[in-house]
C-alpha cells in the first residue's frame, strides 16, 4: 500500500518548476514554524473543473429559478467542502521517520526511506504522499502511501541522486493528499531536520603512479613494536602488560615469560590536493576543483583496496590516515567537507606523514590544457 | 470485495441512477429505455483484455460518432430535440459502460452520470426525482473516492510503455487487493451522505432565488383527467372511479385540529352549457381576467373574512388543464405571486362563463391557493354568479320529448324552481336507479333516454346530465359540472387527499332570487365505489405525503418563502428584544434583577454560544499545545523543566543558543569542550533536568537549590567571546 512516485526524470522545465515548488515550500516551512497545524491547499485541475461546472449548475440555477438544479448546486458545493474537512481528518496524527542511507555519492543514486504512523484509532489515512524538502535539491520523486491503517505504519523509500558532495540537509517534509474526491490538494509541513555527508563522485581514474613496493599490503619492519608478527621471548618484568605473558612457555620454564612483537610497517600514501583557489580563477577553477577531489577520492578508494593507508593533506589541514584494509569513509567524509580557501589567505599545505608515495593531485580548470 | 470489483459495482450504481434519472419523464420511450437497460446489464459482463483489443476501441468510437449524426439528424428532422440529445446523452454512459479501462475511464463514467442528474433537472419535477438524488448523495461520494484512489494507484505505477507488462501487473495486483478498502471504508463513506446532505440543504435554503430569465425549457405536460377540457363524452368519465392517484390535497385551516378519517369535500372544476345528445361541450366565449384585490386575494364573491371565513389551503398538481377548483361557498381566493428576477408577479387567472376560472402555469408545477368558504352552511350550495345569459342554459337537443315528459312527471305539482330541482334530484337518486361504474350498452338510442327509460343505471356523468336535460325541459337553467368530491384524510401530510377515482360531475341550477344552486342526483352507492384501502392505500398514503412535502419545500421554494422565514425569524427576535428590554425596564424599577435574560430561549441561545465558545478555545489550546510538541508534565517535573527554560535562555542571552535539533546533553557536551568557565554548572543543570523529566527521578529540595544556585552562577558567568552550537544532524530524525 506504499509506493514511491512516477519515476520519470524531470525535464529542465520540469526541474524549474519543481525547484520554484520547492523553495515556497521551504518558505512556508520557515514562515511557519511556530505555526505546525498550519494547511495549505490548492484546487487540483480536476477540481478546479469541478468548481467551474459547479459555478455553471449555479449559474443555471439562478437563471431557470429551478430548484431542483439550486440542489445539485448545494450539493456540489458541499463535496467541496467536504472534500476539505476529509483530508484534514486524512493529514492528522501522523508521526513521520526518515532513515538515511550509511554511505551516499554524489550523482549516485541512493535509497531514503520513510516510515508513515497513522496515530489515529480508527481512521484509515488514504492517499498520502510525502516529499522531502532538501535544500537545494528538489525531489525527483515523492513516497506514496496508498492506506495507512489506524494505529498501524507504513514504509516506503524513494531514490535520490545528490548532486554534489559535502551537506545534503534536510529541512522537513511535505505530506499531501487528495483524498477523498481528487478536488482539494491539502498538505502540511513537517520540521524533520537532518544532514547526509554525501561523498565526492567515484570517478575513473588511472592507478596511482607509485612504485610497486609502495603499493603493497603490511609487512613486518623487523624492528620490535605492537605489530602482529613474534620476533622471541624475553624475561617479564613488573609492570608490564599482563596480556602479552606467554603461558604455555611460562608454565614450562616455571618463571614469567612475555613475547615480544615486531612493528608493522605500512605503505602509506599521501594524496596532496590544493585547494587553495588562485585570485584570478574563474568558474571553471570551481569545476576542475570538484573534478580534482573526485580523483583524490577515487584515488584513495584504489590504494585503499590494494593494501596501502591513505591519507589526504590540503592548505591547513589532513584528512585522518586511513590504515589499509580499513573503511575509506573517514577519508572520502574528509573530501565531502573540503571547501576551496582563497590563495592569499590559505596556509600551507600540511606535510605529510610518511614522506614517500605523495601523489599531488592538481585541480585543472576545464577548459585549459592539464 | 476487491477494490476493483467494489469500484465496478459503485459505477454501475451510479451510472444506473444516472440512466434512472434520464428516464424519468416522458421524453424516452419505452423501447428505448428497455434497450438502454438491456445495453447497461449487458456491458457490466465486458471484461478481460477484450477492452484493450484496438479494434473494439476504433468501433466503439465509429459507433460514438455514427450515433452522433443519426440523432443530430433525427433531432433536425423530428423535432424532438431534447428526445434526441438525451438518447445520445444514454448512448455516451453505455459506450463508456463497455470501455472501462482505467481510472479515467471510471472518471467519465462519474461525470455522465451527474450531467444526467444536472438533465434530469428539466425532464421531471417528481418526488422521483429526490429519490435518485439521495441515491446520489450516498453514492457519489464512494464513486469519487474510489476513482480517485484508482486514478492515485494507476499514477504510482506508470507503464514505461504502452503495452508495459510489469506495470499492468503491478497495477492489476493493487487493484486485486482486499485490504484496500473493506467494510469500514464503505460504511464510513456512506456515513459521509448525513454531513452532505445537510450541508447541501443548508446551501439549498441559504441561495437567494433572486434570478430567472431566458433559456427555459418547456415544460412536460400534466396529467391527464378527463372533464375539464372543452368536451366531455358521456361515458368516458366515470370510468376512472378506481384511479387512486392523487391530484389535490386541501388541509383544513387552522391546522392541528382532529379529522374524520374520510369526508366529502366538493371542489368545482369547471361546468358545460352545451349538450348534443352524446357529449357536453362549453361554447366558446372570451374568457376574463378574474378581478384582484392587492397582490394575492381574488375576489369571487366578496372580500375574504378571516375572521370567520373557513380557510383551506389546496395543493393542486400540475394538471393538462389549469384549472382551478374552488370548494363549495367559496366567497374568495388567495394565491401567493410567483417569483421571477426577485419581483413578486401576481397569479394571472382568468374568468370564463359558468364559473370557469383557469390559471396560467408557465412553471408546470401547478398551484398552491387558500380558499376562503363561507361559514353560513346555508351559503354553501350557492354558486358565485357571473353575469351571463341564461339562455344558453337552456338548450335541449333533439330527441328527448320522453324525457320531458318524465321531468314534468316528476315534479309534479312543485311550486318552485328549488322544489323541482329538489324532486329531480330525489327521483334520480332515489333507488330506481342504481350507481354502476359499468357502461350502459345504449346502442343507436339517445344516451339519456337509454339511461332513464331502459338501463337505469349508469356512473355520475348519466345521473348530472340527466338531472340537467329534465330541468332544462322545465325551463330552469341548470348546467352540468365537472369536479372532484371525497377526501380521504392523509395522516402524514395533515390534509385531505382526493384522487382521480373522486373525480365527479353535478348539476347547478339557476333558481331566481337565490342564484346557481348546487344539485347532486347521483345515488349515496358512489361512495361505496373506489380505490381500494388497506396496506398499500397507507404506503401510496406516506409516499404522496412526501411527494406534497417535496412539491411545496423543495420544488416550490421561492424568494417569498425565503423572505418570509426571515421575517419570521427577524420578528422572533424582535419579540425576544422587546421582551428583554421589558424585563430591563421592570427590573430596573424594581432596583433588583437578573442581568440574565429570563426567556427560555434566549437562555438556551446564550448557553449554546458560551459552550460553542468555550469549545472552540479549548480545540484551539489543544491543537497549539499538541503543534509546539508539548507534552504534560508532572509536578516534580516542572521544576526541573522550568529551571531548564532559565539555562536556555541566559545560555541565549550570552550568544549560546541550543539548536533545535540539538538536545540538552549535546548542547551541555559541546559546551564543555568550548572550556566554558560555567561548563560544570551547565553541565549539572542539563543532567538534572534530563533524570527528572526522562528519567523518573525525583529532585529533593537541596539538589533543587543546589542547582538554582548553579544557575545564577551560570548568568553570572562572564563570558569572553559568545558562539553557538554547531548543528549535528542525525541519520534518523524522528518527526511530528
Amino acid at each position: 500500500v506504499a509506493r514511491t512516485g512516477p519515476t520519470t526524470q524531470p525535464q529542465s522545465s520540469q526541474k524549474e518548476a519543481s525547484l520554484k515548488a520547492l523553495r515556497t515550500s521551504l518558505k512556508q516551512l520557515e514562515r511557519n514554524r511556530r505555526k505546525p497545524w498550519k494547511r495549505f491547499w490548492r484546487m487540483t485541475r480536476e477540481g478546479r473543473a469541478f468548481f467551474a461546472v459547479s459555478i455553471g449548475v449555479g449559474l443555471a440555477a439562478i437563471n431557470t429559478g429551478n430548484n431542483l438544479l439550486f440542489l445539485v448546486f448545494g450539493f456540489m458545493m458541499s463535496l467541496i467542502v467536504l472534500s476539505g474537512v476529509m483530508s484534514e481528518i486524512v493529514l492528522r496524527s501522523l508521526k513521520f521517520e526518515r532513515s538515511l542511507p550509511e554511505r551516499a555519492f554524489a550523482g549516485q543514486p541512493c535509497l531514503i526511506e520513510l516510515k508513515v504512523h497513522n496515530g489515529k484509532r480508527r481512521m484509515p489515512s488514504y492517499s498520502l504522499e510525502l516529499e522531502d524538502l532538501v535544500e537545494g535539491e528538489p525531489a525527483e520523486r515523492r513516497c506514496y502511501f496508498l492506506k495507512v491503517a489506524p494505529a498501524r505504519h507504513e514504509v516506503s523509500s524513494y531514490r535520490r541522486t545528490p548532486a554534489r558532495r559535502g551537506r545534503l540537509r534536510m529541512r522537513g517534509l511535505r505530506v499531501a493528499t487528495r483524498y477523498p474526491f481528487g478536488i482539494i490538494e491539502k498538505w502540511r509541513l513537517f520540521e524533520a531536520p537532518a544532514e547526509l555527508i554525501v561523498f565526492p563522485a567515484l570517478v575513473q581514474t588511472e592507478p596511482p603512479p607509485l612504485e610497486r613496493s609502495a603499493l603493497l599490503a603490511d609487512a613486518p619492519a623487523n624492528q620490535r613494536g605492537r605489530g602482529t608478527e613474534i620476533s622471541g621471548l624475553r624475561a617479564y618484568e613488573m609492570g608490564e602488560d599482563a596480556r602479552a605473558i606467554h603461558w604455555r612457555r611460562s608454565a614450562a620454564l616455571g618463571r614469567l615469560v612475555m613475547q615480544e612483537r615486531q612493528r608493522d610497517a605500512s605503505n602509506h600514501l599521501s594524496i596532496v590536493l590544493d585547494n587553495a583557489r588562485p585570485a584570478d580563477a574563474g568558474a571553471s577553477w570551481e569545476t576542475g576543483f570538484e573534478i580534482a577531489v573526485s580523483r583524490a577520492a577515487a584515488l584513495a578508494v584504489m590504494a585503499l583496496n590494494r593494501g596501502g593507508g591513505v591519507e589526504v593533506l590540503c592548505r591547513g589541514g589532513r584528512s585522518p590516515l586511513v590504515a589499509a584494509g580499513a573503511s575509506p569513509d573517514p577519508v572520502l567524509r574528509f573530501l565531502a567537507l573540503l571547501e576551496p580557501v582563497e590563495a592569499e589567505q590559505a596556509q600551507p599545505l600540511s606535510p605529510p606523514a610518511h614522506q614517500a608515495n605523495v601523489l599531488d593531485v592538481r585541480v585543472v580548470p576545464i577548459g585549459r590544457a592539464a | 470485495l476487491s477494490f476493483s470489483l467494489l469500484h465496478k459495482l459503485v459505477a454501475y450504481l451510479l451510472s444506473g441512477l444516472g440512466l434512472v434519472a434520464l428516464s424519468l419523464g416522458t421524453e424516452l420511450e419505452d423501447s428505448v429505455v428497455v434497450a438502454m437497460l438491456v445495453a447497461y446489464a449487458v456491458s457490466f459482463f465486458a471484461e478481460g483484455p477484450m477492452l484493450h483489443r484496438p479494434r473494439y476501441n476504433t468501433g466503439w468510437t465509429i459507433a460514438v460518432v455514427v450515433a452522433l449524426v443519426l440523432q443530430v439528424l433525427r433531432g433536425v428532422m423530428t423535432e424532438a430535440t431534447l428526445a434526441m440529445a438525451i438518447e445520445f446523452a444514454a448512448f455516451l454512459q453505455v459506450s463508456r459502460l463497455f470501455n472501462r479501462r482505467s481510472a479515467a475511464d471510471y472518471q467519465q463514467i462519474a461525470v455522465l452520470a451527474f450531467l444526467h442528474l444536472v438533465a434530469a433537472t428539466v425532464l421531471s419535477t417528481d418526488v422521483g426525482y429526490a429519490v435518485l438524488f439521495g441515491g446520489f448523495v450516498i453514492v457519489t461520494p464512494w464513486m469519487l473516492a474510489l476513482s480517485h484512489l484508482r486514478r492515485e494507484i494507476e499514477g504510482n505505477y506508470p507503464a514505461a510503455a504502452p503495452d508495459d507488462e510489469h506495470a499492468r501487473a503491478a497495477v492489476g495486483r493493487v487493484l486485486a487487493s482486499k485490504r484496500v478498502v473493506g467494510p469500514q471504508f464503505l460504511f464510513g463513506t456512506a456515513a459521509l451522505a448525513v454531513p452532505l446532505f445537510i450541508m447541501t440543504l443548508a446551501i439549498f435554503l441559504a441561495i437567494p432565488r433572486v434570478g430567472r430569465g431566458f433559456l427555459t425549457f418547456d415544460k412536460s405536460r400534466g396529467d391527464r383527467v378527463a372533464g375539464f377540457g372543452n368536451l366531455v363524452e358521456l361515458g368516458g368519465f366515470g370510468v376512472i372511479r378506481d384511479d387512486p392517484t392523487v391530484v389535490m390535497r386541501v388541509t383544513l385551516l387552522p391546522e392541528g385540529a382532529s379529522h374524520p378519517p374520510q369526508t366529502l369535500l366538493r371542489m368545482r372544476g369547471t361546468s358545460f352549457d352545451r349538450y348534443d345528445g352524446r357529449r357536453w361541450t362549453r361554447s366558446p366565449a372570451t374568457a376574463a381576467a378574474l378581478g384582484r384585490r392587492g397582490r394575492t386575494t381574488y375576489p369571487l364573491v366578496r372580500s375574504p373574512d378571516r375572521a370567520r371565513d373557513e380557510a383551506m389551503r389546496i395543493v393542486l398538481d400540475h394538471l393538462e388543464e389549469p384549472v382551478v377548483f374552488v370548494p363549495a361557498g367559496t366567497v374568495a381566493l388567495e394565491i401567493p405571486p410567483r417569483v421571477e428576477s426577485a419581483q413578486r408577479i401576481p397569479r394571472d387567472l382568468t374568468h370564463g362563463p359558468g364559473l370557469d376560472i383557469r390559471y396560467h402555469d408557465p412553471d408546470a408545477l401547478g398551484l398552491v391557493y387558500t380558499a376562503y368558504v363561507t361559514s353560513d352552511r346555508a351559503q354553501r350550495r350557492l354558486v358565485a354568479a357571473s353575469p351571463e345569459p341564461l339562455e344558453r342554459y337552456l338548450q335541449v337537443p333533439g330527441g328527448h320529448a320522453r324525457v320531458a315528459t318524465l321531468a314534468t312527471q316528476v315534479v309534479g305539482d312543485a311550486a318552485t324552481d328549488e322544489q323541482k330541482a329538489q324532486r329531480l334530484q330525489a327521483y334520480l337518486s332515489s333507488g330506481e336507479f342504481a350507481y354502476t361504474l359499468e357502461q350502459p350498452d345504449v346502442g343507436s338510442s339517445a344516451p339519456l333516454n337509454a339511461f332513464l327509460f331502459e338501463a337505469k343505471r349508469g356512473h355520475c356523468e348519466y345521473f348530472s346530465s340527466a338531472m340537467a336535460i329534465m330541468l332544462r325541459t322545465l325551463g330552469i337553467p341548470a348546467r352540468n359540472v365537472t369536479g372532484f368530491v371525497g377526501g380521504r384524510f392523509n395522516p402524514y401530510g395533515g390534509y385531505y387527499a382526493l384522487r382521480q377515482g373522486d373525480a365527479h360531475s353535478w348539476v347547478e341550477a339557476w333558481i331566481p332570487g337565490v342564484g346557481w344552486m348546487t344539485f347532486d342526483p347521483t345515488p349515496p352507492a358512489r361512495e361505496g365505489v373506489g380505490p381500494r384501502e388497506g396496506l398499500w392505500a397507507d404506503v401510496r398514503a406516506l409516499v404522496d405525503a412526501m411527494r406534497t412535502r417535496w412539491m411545496t419545500s423543495v420544488v416550490g421554494y421561492d424568494l417569498r418563502v425565503q423572505v418570509g422565514a426571515l421575517r419570521k425569524l427577524w420578528t422572533w427576535w424582535a419579540a425576544q428584544r422587546a421582551a428583554s428590554e421589558a424585563r430591563e425596564r421592570a427590573t430596573t424599577a424594581d432596583g433588583d434583577g437578573d442581568w440574565l435574560p429570563s426567556t427560555p430561549a434566549v437562555r438556551w441561545l446564550i448557553g449554546f454560544a458560551i459552550i460553542v465558545l468555550f469549545g472552540a478555545l479549548l480545540v484551539r489550546w489543544l491543537r497549539r499545545r499538541r503543534g509546539m510538541g508539548e507534552e504534560t508534565v508532572s509536578a516534580h517535573e516542572r521544576e526541573a523543566v522550568r529551571l531548564y527554560r532559565d539555562l536556555d535562555r541566559a545560555l541565549a542571552s550570552k550568544g549560546m543558543a541550543r539548536a533545535r535539533e540539538v538536545t540538552p546533553l549535546e548542547h551541555a557536551r559541546v559546551l564543555g569542550e568550548s572550556g566554558l568557565d560555567a561548563s560544570e554548572d551547565i553541565q549539572r543543570i542539563t543532567r538534572g533536568y534530563v533524570e527528572a523529566r526522562y528519567g523518573g527521578r525525583v529532585l529533593s529540595p537541596d539538589e533543587l537549590a543546589q542547582l538554582r544556585a548553579a544557575l545564577a552562577r551560570v548568568r553570572g558567568a562572564a563570558t569572553s567571546a559568545s558562539r553557538t552550537t554547531p548543528r549535528q544532524g542525525s541519520p534518523q530524525t524522528p518527526a511530528r
